[in-house]
């Protein structure tokens, strides 16, 4: 099913969830599954969203009027939960990526030029 | 309920479907349909989880949701047990209830606004210091004299409107015995300006109060007049008698005014223009070093206090200029000059009241709240020990997935419960207690009328007592009881375990404060109840027992003639009275108030010099001295020599000796009072010596005093003051006394004041005080030792198998207790030392309150360490005892 062996696969960090769901909706109303699985394609297998935290995490951006959603019907005709950004989720977005850029260099810099194993 | 707008069965969906998603993929990808329905699922995971993970997030928004629900249960709980229940409700209502009351007292007496319109709008006239008025000052408010308030109410450019007030006693009756009501000289705009209409007929406006305006008109207030008319309609155009003057009835105010000075209702007003034809202070109108008005205005809108403080000064120097005494000297003239005068919010009207009771009033309540700490403290304990007892319970529903937050709420609305229930029976409690203190600031001839209905304020401090005691008593013990986490709890069997130190941490800080508390509360007891006794069993050089003091006016052409020929025939009338065995006039009753006093300089052989000073004066008869029981100590009493025109004589008391004769024999001796230029000047011989005597009051230092003989006085008023000596009881007498009055002329106006009432009523406020703190000591004493002695008692329940196993293996009886009394002691001591300090540092609030007495009195200081250790070594005593005693077989078999 997955391309990648499991050890290679990162567990993600508390509260990058958001920001993830964030950007994938950025492309348009998603539902659930299709969030979950567009992260995980889009980090070539390396994250995998699990379930159990998606929904809730869904759920708190839903009350925090980052995104918002309405029943609908998917691709393959089914029933599904749609997600779309507000526009101060869109706002949000941007901070919360510039500061993840920010944290990302400043860690990269404490940690210096990666080191050959071997 | 109040859901975010999503409702569980909508999310459960969306999960569902999310698995028929990924199931109809995994067909796709060629799973059989149950291989893949299963995949799905596992590749999900546990979906109850979610779901509840959902639920939660909900529920914890909202709160309220659960809050009828905690507080079902907590009713339930303190249902199934109603003794912790019942002495928790009373510690409450007790120290509730004692809060409530005082502070209801102080927002009638400080806080609240006249009930008229726009109040903060007035302003009251305010000398601001820097200068002196010398003079008399007569009556309350006694600010200013008239001639300076005529000057002052053309200068009314930031005012609204102005107006200056005196209250005074009127006398209604006719005839006979006085009857005093609470009488107002009004200026006409008072009424106006306040914004107080007339209920019925009309009040008095600028217009009625004209010189010369002759006895003027009244207007009545609602209450007397329903008191004395009955409300009766017609009592427009009828007459009410003010000393004995027949004065119109215009019009009667509405229910809701009560006047403008706060606990006091006034009864009658009439404008200050009647005031000559009232004679009851001859030629007020125009003496300018008579101060008896006060002086108040409403301030145009916009217009700020401060503002008008800024232009009261700017125009005060010219008034002072103009109304200047020509009888004063240079330098009192120069002081006069010197005054400022300011503006201050006047929205809570004048009060004589106020000065003298807020004091009394915010100390009680400072101890009032101390003793409401000490039931919380108390009532924390019992909280703990309940919550122990429960800890299996509480542990279980830990485990089972409550949160901590969830538990403490849970609790905590118990706790809620206890302070709403103790509070509401507390405000029952608080309107005796309230009726009580009013009654107590009485005086026999007067009771404070007082706007007690409560008000926002009451409710919000009721509020605020509620939330601060919950959070006193509930919290630390729930946070504590829900600290250990679900395991640890579950597996905490209270036996077969020596209680830890750190586990009982927070049960020592209460019984430590709550000794320290109580020990303030004890000290500050003993200060007030010595003091009140230092103060009601001190000499004041004169006896009142058996003393009554009579105030005769004469209402009659044939006495008014020759006053002093008058006095001697009631003083005779007086002596045949049964049981009578002397009998005297004197000016100024001892402790009634009023008082006299001058400057005066010692004629000493080198001449006009030093000393000098400031002494009492009081005019008195022969004889006074016999029926005030106040030994002559030297030289003689007054006597038939002592005429007008004769050497002017004087005997003088101890403390006059003292301060001005320079070791000298003082008989014979002359001083020379300071008279004004202009005035006639006496010198006055001194031909005997009383004991020390208190004359203005109990509390007041013994000052120097001069007594000068009636027989002398050229000017004698229309009236005096008598006292009486009888071997009767008073009640008697005064029946008596008044019909042997009546013998000598019916018109006379009489009065009458028992001795023993006058210094009772003078220190009442002390006698409160004594009370309340007496009181509240007590009560502080015993909850503390009720809390001291749960602990231990507690604390030993605790350690009953650590004991038994200590005695099994051969300890002493006498070692544990030792170890148990070290274990209090170390708390005692804590709490001994902490209320020491603080009592120390506190002290400095009480020192005005107390009589002959430093807050930091060794000796009372000792009594209390030593009441307060005493009683509570007596209460851990009895529990380490039955420590001691604990069968060690019995404690160990219960394993």
């Amino acid at each position: 099913m997955s391309t990648q062996a499991d050890n290679e696969r990162i567990a993600l960090l508390q509260g990058t969830l958001d920001l993830l769901i964030l950007r994938t909706l950025v492309f348009g109303a998603d539902h659930g599954l299709g969030i979950a699985r567009a992260i995980q394609k889009q980090s070539d297998d390396v994250l995998l969203v699990d379930h159990g935290s998606l929904y809730p995490a869904l759920q708190r951006l839903e009350n925090q009027g980052w995104i918002k959603a309405k029943w609908g019907v998917s691709s393959n005709n089914r029933r599904a939960r749609f997600y779309e950004l507000t526009l101060s989720g869109r706002k949000h977005l941007v901070i919360e990526t510039s500061q993840w850029r920010k944290l990302v260099f400043a860690i990269g810099l404490v940690l210096g030029p990666e080191e050959v194993e071997g | 309920m109040w859901r975010h707008g999503r409702r569980q069965e909508d999310f459960a969906d969306e999960i569902r479907a999310h698995i028929e998603m990924e199931t109809a993929r995994l067909v796709s990808e060629g799973l059989s349909k149950v291989e893949a329905i299963a995949q799905a699922r596992r590749e999900f995971g546990n979906t109850t989880r979610v779901e509840e993970r959902f639920y939660e997030s909900n529920r914890l928004s909202l709160g309220l949701e659960t809050l009828l629900c905690d507080l079902r249960y907590g009713l339930r709980s303190l249902r199934k047990s109603p003794v912790f229940t019942l002495a928790a409700l009373l510690s409450l209502a007790l120290g509730i209830g004692a809060n409530v009351a005082l502070f209801q007292l102080v927002n009638a007496v400080m806080l609240r606004s006249l009930p008229v319109r726009n109040a903060q709008e007035l302003v009251r006239f305010t000398w601001k210091g820097g200068g002196a008025l010398p003079g008399n000052h007569w009556g309350f408010p006694s600010e200013f004299s008239n001639p300076q308030w005529e000057r002052l109410r053309e200068k009314r450019d930031v005012f609204a409107g102005m107006f200056a007030c005196a209250r005074n006693d009127f006398n209604i009756a006719p005839t006979g015995e006085i009857k005093l009501v609470k009488g107002l000289f009004a200026s006409g705009g008072m009424f106006q300006t306040l914004g107080v209409p007339a209920e019925l007929g009309r009040v008095l406006t600028e217009s009625d109060d004209r010189r010369g305006c002759g006895p003027g008109l009244a207007v009545l207030s609602h209450s007397f007049w329903q008191r004395e008319y009955g409300g009766s309609r017609s009592v427009i155009g009828r007459t009410v008698f003010i000393w004995t003057h027949p004065v119109e009835i215009i019009g009667v105010t509405p229910e809701w005014f009560h006047g403008v000075e706060m606990g006091k209702q006034f009864d009658v007003a009439i404008p200050i223009c009647a005031e000559p034809s009232l004679g009851i202070m001859p030629g007020v109108l125009d003496d300018r070093h008579t101060f008896w008005l006060g002086v108040s205005a409403r301030l145009k809108p916009g217009v700020t206090a401060q503002q008008a403080s800024t232009y009261l000064q700017a125009k005060i120097p010219a008034i002072l200029e103009a109304t200047v005494h020509p009888g004063w000297r240079p330098d009192q003239a120069a002081d006069y000059l010197k005054n400022k005068l300011g503006a201050a919010p006047g929205g809570n009207g004048y009060s004589e009241l106020r000065e003298s009771v807020s004091n009394p009033l915010l100390m009680l309540l400072a101890i009032a709240g101390l003793v409401l700490l000490i039931a919380c403290a108390n009532l924390a304990n019992l909280m703990l020990a309940r919550a122990s007892t429960r800890q299996s319970e509480l542990a279980i529903r830990l485990s089972l997935g409550a949160s901590r937050g969830r538990v403490i709420r849970q609790l905590l609305s118990e706790s809620l419960l206890l302070a709403v229930g103790g509070c509401a029976l507390g405000a029952l409690l608080a309107q005796a207690l309230t009726r009580y203190l009013v009654a107590s600031f009485a005086t026999t001839m007067d009771s404070p009328f007082l706007n007690l209905s409560p008000d926002g304020r009451t409710f919000g401090f009721m509020a605020a007592l509620v939330v601060v005691c919950c959070l006193l008593f509930g919290l630390a013990p729930a946070l504590r009881a829900t600290r250990g986490g679900s395991g640890e709890t579950v597996r905490a069997d209270n036996r077969g375990q020596t209680a830890t130190r750190e586990r009982f941490g927070l049960q020592r800080i209460l019984v430590v404060s709550q000794i320290a508390l109580s020990l303030i509360l004890v000290l500050a007891a003993l200060l007030f109840v010595r003091s009140f006794t230092k103060l009601v069993t001190l000499d004041p050089g004169f006896r009142e027992d058996g003393v009554l003091a009579v105030g005769v006016g004469f209402n009659d052409p044939g006495l008014n003639q020759h006053p002093v020929q008058a006095l001697e025939r009631i003083l005779d009338a007086l002596r045949h009275v049964p049981g009578v065995d002397h009998a005297a006039t004197v000016q100024d009753v001892p402790l009634a108030g009023n008082t006299w006093s001058q400057e005066i300089r010692m004629d000493h052989a080198t001449g006009w010099d030093q000393p000098k000073g400031s002494t009492g004066f009081n005019r008195v008869s022969n004889d006074y001295f016999r029926t005030m029981s106040t030994p002559l100590y030297a030289g003689r009493d007054f006597d038939a020599r002592d005429r007008v025109g004769a050497q002017d004589v004087a005997i003088v008391d101890q403390t006059f000796v003292e301060r001005f004769s320079r070791d000298e024999n003082p008989l014979g001796r002359t001083f020379l009072p300071e008279y004004g230029p202009g005035e006639t000047s006496h010198h006055y011989q001194i031909v005997g010596v009383v004991k020390r005597t208190k004359y203005a009051s109990l509390q007041s230092e013994f000052e120097p005093t001069v007594f000068v003989p009636l027989t002398q006085d050229d000017e004698t008023e229309a009236g005096s003051w008598f006292v009486v000596h009888t071997r009767l009881p008073l009640g008697a007498t005064t029946a008596a006394v008044r019909h042997a009055l009546e013998g000598v002329s019916p018109g006379l106006m009489t009065i009458f004041n028992p001795m023993p009432d006058i210094v009772r009523d003078s220190v009442r406020h002390e006698s409160l005080l004594a009370k309340l703190s007496g009181f509240f000591g007590f009560l502080a004493i015993v909850l503390a030792t009720v809390g001291l002695y749960g602990v231990s008692s507690y604390l030993v329940a605790q350690r009953r198998h650590e004991i038994g196993l200590r005695l099994a293996l051969g300890a002493q009886r006498r070692t544990i207790l030792r170890m148990m009394l070290t274990q209090s002691c170390v708390l005692l001591l804590a709490g001994l030392i902490i209320g020491f300090v603080v009592a120390l540092a506190a002290g400095r609030l009480a020192e005005s309150l107390l009589f002959e007495l430093k807050p930091n009195d060794p000796s009372t200081i000792g009594l209390a360490l030593v009441g307060v250790s005493l009683v509570s070594f007596l209460a851990s005593l009895i529990p380490a005892l039955k420590a001691s005693n604990i069968p060690p077989m019995a404690a160990l078999r219960e394993e």
